[in-house]
């Protein structure tokens, strides 16, 4: 531990602290400017820096405490500080300039043993005498005025609380849900205006004090009662709970003042802090006058969310109704409903929750709901008035929302007024999305509209998401005679239905020879498992030897395909979703054409579809080259469909198989196309190996039909075809 | 017996226990190749449920200690595959490779499974596979009978779309499946074959190959005759009896017929005219149905007879009792065994102008032909063949007797070399998987 210095060390030389790894205080017995300082470290020519000073001259003559920053790799220590001689009505240079060439800084080593902070106040007070108060709040209020640490704020604490004079009493304390503090009580002196507060308690912490202040009958003359909230001085800060407040110290402009904590304090819980300062809170007529920003931060506290629906009971005719809130991970969450504001009371919508508020009247997407009226006429408060549109319905995406317990609808009202109703949000999936939408948005552009703005960044989302949790992944497998090392290998995909999988293992493994192919099953773990004796007994039947690939968190076909590929050991792999037939000798020649076509090509057959129409290389749209039927050999095309199609499983894996904001096996299956040909792959078309296409087993839904046209739209180029070469 | 070829007839029924004209066409063949020289046959048919004696799917019968009755257990209604393979790998595959067939002729897709033309190809890998379709159900899962669900209507092709129209409830994409797991499994044997060209024609116009495809009729066994009416044949008295015989269902338009014999006017009925209706199963069939043939009958009342189920033993004698043999089947049939069984009989065919029948009937040579689902039509078929003299005999006369058993045994035993001649020359070839060289 540091020895305290002698009177005769200092009389020499400046005695210093570390207040923490950048800040040292120093205490020294000459005469030097006050102020921020501008100083050289180390001597006349060492690095500059801003020293704050606050002296004294007293019986035992002129002395001084600085504040001063040491920079990072500041060579041999802080042996020496020069500093500008005093100057009588001379303005000390700005921070940062040179000392001017005709003033000569006076050099003032620095005693090489430091000594600890309480050494150098105890010097300093008993140096300063009566003027060390002045200079304990001077620092005090400098020491706010830096970068903020733990043991700056401890040294500010103690230098304001030796500074301050008692002003009055913290009656009540409280700390907000969102971990500000209500203060109220009484004071002789406060600011009208935000200022800085020292809060005391185990870890005194910084804070901004705003306060109303009015009149109370039971205090006497230059009292007033205040009420206000203490806000953290920056978003790291963080305030003490209110029961571990032990007072408040505020700066003003007289210097500080310190607000004791009354002995039978009240303490407030938080979710009666709003409406503890709204009680406080006096009419405006009795106010006297103060700051808008003051007044519109108490008026913010005073109608805080607590949990409570105080949206139900405004007077004013404003109706708000939540159809559907859905969540889902990684996707915000979305909302439908109405609101209903013919006199345009609402200044701002937001949704809020779990630290996190979104605005949405300048994000929704407004939908007729003529049935809102119409559903309020009943409601005297409405009283037949109506908006001058039917555009009462919205939805909204309020994106990086959950789940929280708080999460509500705020309505920020024109008088600066804000009511909250409680949102119950459900966990959902896509599927509840879709539904959300198909329900909302009846009218097709407007469905457009509201897919583009809404679902799709929530999409994205959910897709980002889950890539890095939820992902479907392979549980384990069972092989009945599966050849792991077979380099070329078909993977069935399946959804939870598997009543047509013992027909297409027949149907696959039906043939002339002895050779069968080598099949993946890839299905959900459970139905697979119920069925597995069963498929197991029809794949023996059919001659067709098959490896069984249980898939956890996998909803459909894709999702398997997903999980089991990766385990995989062959060099190609054949996709085939349950809604493609399988047809081997089809799948035999996209086979054939890969091998011919090199390591570095994707293979996709002619989708037949039930309903007679064709996709040619599994690509809709732009793909479709004119004469599809009656091409032969390979084609090479810009864009492939992988939905079902013959490609290295290496490249299957390096293009993250058919994860992505993507929903009906089409879009999917183009995706993964496009993401195949950005890896350098080359899209082949084989016309004349024909494929037949259903829907698949479950129906995509219109939502997201037109979500993965639009967000195909995003993504898809022109497309061109041209013969390869001849097959 | 050494040099001798071995054939294994498979059927989906057992005559004696599902007198249907399938079961009795391939139960006679199997009859008739044991008759021919240097030929052996097993004759297995399938029954519905569980097998009598335990722990086998297998039985026989007492009437016919040579035949092998299989319980395969049901089939999955929609791919018409089994849903119960242990029967086949445990009992009937042994058999049969006991036998060591030189080759297996399946009858009708029903029964085992279609499933199991694949599943023999690589149990028996030396026989020849030749596989008879009897009618549609490879083709149309409403019962085969190429009719739409709901309207009965006449349907030519059955796509997946199609199928889906007849029945919502099933997604197009598992009739695709459904159609492409038929032609793949049948795909595997080595001939098809059909007893009527209209048949043959309905699998070819659905992409079965035309070169493993042919047409070989039933044949029929040629028992005792019906003699006609006393004074029919010479004119002496009135061709005046109509004969149906079959099942009361909605598909072989015993409906249709009862409303043609109701509308005909008391003037164009002479006296002793009767409709025999032989035949059963009226009450398996909607209550609709059912009312509505009651109606038809209360309607014709003492016009017509009924006469309900008969045996095949009995169809001589209620042959002898009719002039006429009326085949008005709403559906297209494919070689209808009343029809064969009339011109055995020396009986002409009024039948409705569509399909086998239509193939097997020749309008104004050996019988009448209508149009289908029309009564009125119908009616004035029978008024010409109530009062038009010298009808009957012309038309009789010109009848085309069906094929006797011995000589289709004789055609498909010639079939069978061709086939098995066939398989060697294909053998030179290396057959394969269509994937055997792609994995």
């Amino acid at each position: 531990m540091p020895s305290d210095p002698t009177e005769s060390e200092i009389a020499r030389r400046l005695v210093a602290a570390l207040v923490d790894r950048r800040l040292v205080l120093a205490i020294g017995r000459a005469a030097v400017p006050a102020g921020r300082v501008p100083v050289r470290l180390g001597g006349v020519d060492g690095p500059a820096a801003t020293a704050i000073v606050a002296g004294w001259t007293g019986e035992a003559g002129p002395g001084a405490l600085l504040l001063i920053p040491v920079p990072r790799g500041l060579r041999g220590g802080l042996t020496a500080v020069a500093v500008p001689p005093p100057t009588p009505n001379a303005v000390p240079p700005h921070a940062g300039e040179p000392v001017p060439s005709d003033i000569t800084p006076v050099l003032h080593p620095v005693q090489p043993k430091a000594v600890a902070v309480e050494a150098v106040l105890k010097l300093a007070a008993a140096a300063a005498g009566p003027a060390f108060l002045a200079v304990a709040g001077a620092l005090a209020s400098a020491l706010l005025t830096l970068e903020a640490t733990a043991e700056r704020t401890r040294l500010a604490a103690v230098l304001a609380h030796a500074a301050a004079r008692p002003s009055g009493l913290v009656e009540a304390v409280g700390r907000f849900a969102e971990g500000d503090l209500l203060v109220s009580g009484w004071a002789g002196d406060l600011p009208a205006d935000a200022g800085p507060v020292l809060v005391l308690g185990p870890e005194p912490a910084r804070g901004h004090l705003a306060a109303l202040r009015f009149p109370r009958p039971d205090l006497g003359d230059g009292r007033r009662a205040f009420a206000g909230v203490v806000a953290p001085s920056d978003p790291a800060a963080v305030l003490p709970p209110a029961e571990a407040v032990t007072g408040v110290l505020v700066e003003t402009a007289a210097g500080w003042s310190a607000l004791d904590l009354y002995a039978d304090r009240r303490l407030v819980p938080p979710d009666a802090c709003p409406g503890h300062l709204a009680a406080l809170r006096p009419p405006a007529s009795v106010l006297p006058a103060a700051p808008e920003p003051v007044r519109r931060q108490i008026a913010e506290a005073a109608c805080r969310f607590t949990g409570a629906d105080t949206l139900a009971g405004l007077a004013a005719p404003v109706r708000l109704g939540l159809d559907r809130a859905v969540h889902v991970p990684g996707g915000g969450v979305m909302l439908a409903g109405w609101l209903f504001d013919p006199e345009a009371r609402v200044a701002a919508v937001e949704a809020a929750g779990g630290g996190t508020a979104v605005r949405l009247d300048d994000r929704w997407t407004r939908i007729a709901r003529p049935d809102v009226p119409e559903g309020l006429a009943a409601d005297p408060a409405i009283a037949g008035r109506r908006e001058p549109d039917p555009f009462a319905g919205f939805l909204v995406h309020a994106p990086g929302l959950g789940p929280a317990p708080d999460l509500r609808l705020t309505l920020r009202l024109a008088d600066g007024e804000a009511v909250h109703r409680p949102v119950a949000v459900e966990a959902g999936t896509r599927a509840d999305l879709f539904a959300l939408l198909d329900v909302a948005c009846p009218i097709p552009a407007v469905a457009a509209g509201a897919v583009e703005r809404h679902l799709l960044p929530a999409l994205e989302g959910l897709a980002r998401a889950l890539a890095g949790t939820a992902a479907p992944r392979l549980q384990s497998t069972r092989d009945l005679g599966f050849d792991a090392a077979a380099r070329s290998v078909i993977v069935l995909g399946c959804g939870p239905d598997l009543a047509d999988l013992p027909a297409r293992l027949a149907l696959l493994a039906a043939g002339t020879g002895r050779d069968r192919p080598a099949v993946v099953v890839a299905a959900p773990s459970r139905p697979l498992a119920a069925l597995e004796p069963e498929i197991a007994r029809a794949a023996a039947y059919a001659g067709c030897p098959v490896r069984l690939a249980f898939c956890a968190d996998a909803a459909d076909a894709l999702d398997c395909l997903d999980a089991a590929v990766p385990a995989l050991q062959a060099d190609w792999i054949a996709l085939l979703p349950d809604h493609v037939v399988p047809d081997a000798d089809a799948l035999a020649r996209l086979f054939r054409a890969a091998r011919a076509g090199g390591p570095d090509c994707v293979v996709a057959p002619t989708l037949l579809h039930a309903d007679g129409t064709l996709r040619a290389a599994g690509a809709g749209r732009p793909g479709r080259p004119p004469e599809p039927a009656g091409r032969q050999g390979r084609v090479a095309v810009p864009r492939v469909s992988a939905e079902a199609c013959v490609l290295p499983r290496a490249a299957f894996v390096r293009a993250g198989g058919f994860r992505g904001p993507f929903t009906g096996p089409a879009a999917r299956g183009e995706d993964l196309g496009r993401r195949l040909m950005a890896l350098g792959l080359r899209g082949l078309w084989l016309p004349d190996a024909v494929l037949l296409a259903a829907d698949p087993p479950e129906a995509v839904p219109r939502i997201a039909r037109l979500a993965d046209r639009l967000l195909a739209r995003r993504t898809a180029g022109a497309t061109e075809c041209r013969p390869e070469r001849a097959a | 017996m050494p040099g001798s070829l071995r054939v294994a007839v498979l059927s989906h029924g057992h005559p004696r226990l599902s007198p249907g004209g399938a079961e009795i066409a391939s139960h006679g063949l199997a009859r008739a190749l044991r008759t021919l020289p240097r030929v052996e046959s097993l004759f297995v048919g399938c029954a519905p449920g569980p097998g009598p004696h335990a722990g086998s799917a297998l039985s026989g019968l007492a009437d016919d200690p040579g035949d092998v009755v299989f319980h395969p257990g049901p089939l999955d209604g929609l791919f018409l595959t089994a849903t119960d393979r242990d029967p086949v790998e445990d009992d009937l595959l042994p058999v049969l490779a006991a036998f060591r067939p030189d080759v297996v002729h399946l009858h009708h897709g029903l029964g085992f499974g279609i499933d199991l033309v694949p599943r023999l190809r690589r149990a028996l890998p030396d026989a020849a596979l030749v596989v008879t379709l009897h009618e549609y159900v490879a083709l149309c899962h409403q019962q085969g009978q190429m009719v739409k669900a709901a309207s009965l209507d006449l349907c030519d092709t059955a796509t997946p779309a199609a199928c889906h129209g007849c029945f919502p409830s099933i997604p197009a994409g598992r009739f695709a499946l459904r159609a492409a797991l038929v032609g793949a499994t049948l795909g595997t044997a080595d001939h098809l074959l059909a007893p009527s060209r209209f048949l043959a024609d309905r699998f070819l116009a659905h992409g079965f190959a035309a070169d493993r495809f042919s047409v070989l009729p039933n044949g029929l066994s040629a028992g005792p005759t019906a003699p006609a009416r006393e004074g029919v044949a010479t004119g002496a008295t009135r061709p005046v009896r109509f004969g149906f015989f079959g099942q009361i269902n909605p598909y072989k338009g015993v409906d249709v017929l009862l409303d043609a014999v109701a509308r005909i006017p008391d003037a164009d009925w002479p006296a002793g005219a009767e409709l025999l209706v032989a035949g059963c199963h009226l009450e398996k069939h909607p209550p609709a149905f059912q009312a509505k043939v009651q109606a038809l009958l209360a309607a014709a009342g003492p016009r017509v007879r009924l006469h309900g189920a008969y045996a095949n033993a009995d169809l001589p004698g209620l042959m002898a009792t009719v002039d006429w043999v009326v085949v008005p089947s709403i559906w297209w049939e494919n070689a209808p065994l009343v029809i064969e069984e009339a011109f055995l009989h020396g009986r002409p065919v009024i039948a409705s102008g569509i399909g086998g029948m239509a193939e097997r009937v020749r309008d104004g040579v050996d019988g009448l032909l209508v149009r289908p689902r029309d009564p009125a039509a119908l009616a004035d078929a029978l008024v010409r063949a109530l009062s038009t003299d010298g009808l009957w005999p012309r038309l009789a006369a010109n009848i085309r007797p069906p094929v006797p058993l011995e000589e289709a045994a004789a055609r498909h035993l010639e079939l069978y070399r061709s086939v098995i001649a066939r398989r060697a020359g294909d053998a030179l070839a290396a057959t394969a998987h269509p994937l055997a060289d792609a994995v």
